[in-house]
């Protein structure tokens, strides 16, 4: 699902790019309403028709991204766009990193704050419409932070790898526990590890960063799956 | 063993850059992590 968001926020990005050229804020709103626009359809469609919501985001996500990388192209190199598409981490400067420390504050401050009405409408939705609460609205919280995560996640690693290091470290947690507080921790902790040692070897060896994170990320998630095979 | 401490340090205490890369990943990973569990 993530990943529809990710990419269904590149023809908001390429849009606001045409019109007003490098400037952050004017790409992250554009990212920010796209994407969102991407997840209203999406859900809408679900409804209506008899396609999954996986299946329209799917679709959505497809002729989004299609339809970023075409306006991008027109505008400029091929340089840009994989700039855009892998990020450049090592570019990052003051206002970005104020911008993305403020995304990573507000998002744990509001997840906080939703934290027990999220969990009850993911996995127990019945109870919370027992509860006569208005269900949707978390979820809807929810997926604004995701779309905003996104959109700062480019800055470090592009729209391709950003999906990466919000899903593979929480996958590999979920393989190491079973409970719901030593996942968020987990996956904290094997984020943080991905990145820091994902950062090291890439000035070592002169690889390109974000690939590089996103695989050390995968070598712990495969060190995770054979930990779990060879325990039975 | 210090050839291994400066390894895994020096590229952060050298330039800033790269001290900038850190803390963005680790400002974005804080917060993204949780919400991929969900």
């Amino acid at each position: 699902m993530g990943e529809a968001l990710s990419h269904g926020t590149l023809p908001g990005i390429a849009i606001a790019y045409l019109v007003v050229g490098m400037w952050l804020p004017a790409l992250t709103l554009g990212g920010a309403l796209a994407g969102l626009c991407v997840v209203m359809f999406s859900h809408f469609i679900a409804k209506r028709t008899i396609l999954e919501e996986d299946a329209s985001f799917s679709s959505f996500y497809m002729i989004a991204l299609a339809l970023g990388v075409l306006i991008l192209s027109l505008k400029e190199g091929s340089i840009r766009l994989v700039h855009l598409l892998f990020g450049s981490v090592l570019a990052v400067d003051a206002p970005s990193l104020l911008f993305m420390a403020l995304v990573s504050t507000v998002t744990i401050l509001i997840l906080m704050v939703i934290y027990r009405p999220l969990i009850y409408e993911c996995f127990d939705p019945q109870f919370m419409q027992s509860l006569r609460l208005p269900s949707g609205v978390y979820n809807f919280i929810f997926l604004s932070l995701v779309v905003a995560n996104l959109v700062a996640a480019y800055q470090a690693l592009g729209t391709l790898m950003a999906l990466g290091i919000m899903m593979v470290p929480a996958v590999t947690a979920r393989l190491l526990s079973k409970r719901l507080t030593h996942i968020f921790l987990a996956s904290i902790i094997l984020a943080l590890l991905a990145s820091y040692v994902g950062l090291v070897f890439s000035y070592h060896f002169n690889w390109p960063s974000g690939p590089t994170i996103i695989l050390v990320a995968g070598c712990f998630y495969i060190l995770a799956i054979l930990y779990t095979l060879g325990r039975g | 063993m210090n050839n291994i401490f400066l390894w895994c340090f020096s590229p952060f205490v050298e330039y800033l850059f790269m001290r900038r890369a850190l803390v963005a990943c680790m400002a974005i990973v804080l917060s993204s992590a949780p919400l991929g569990v969900i």
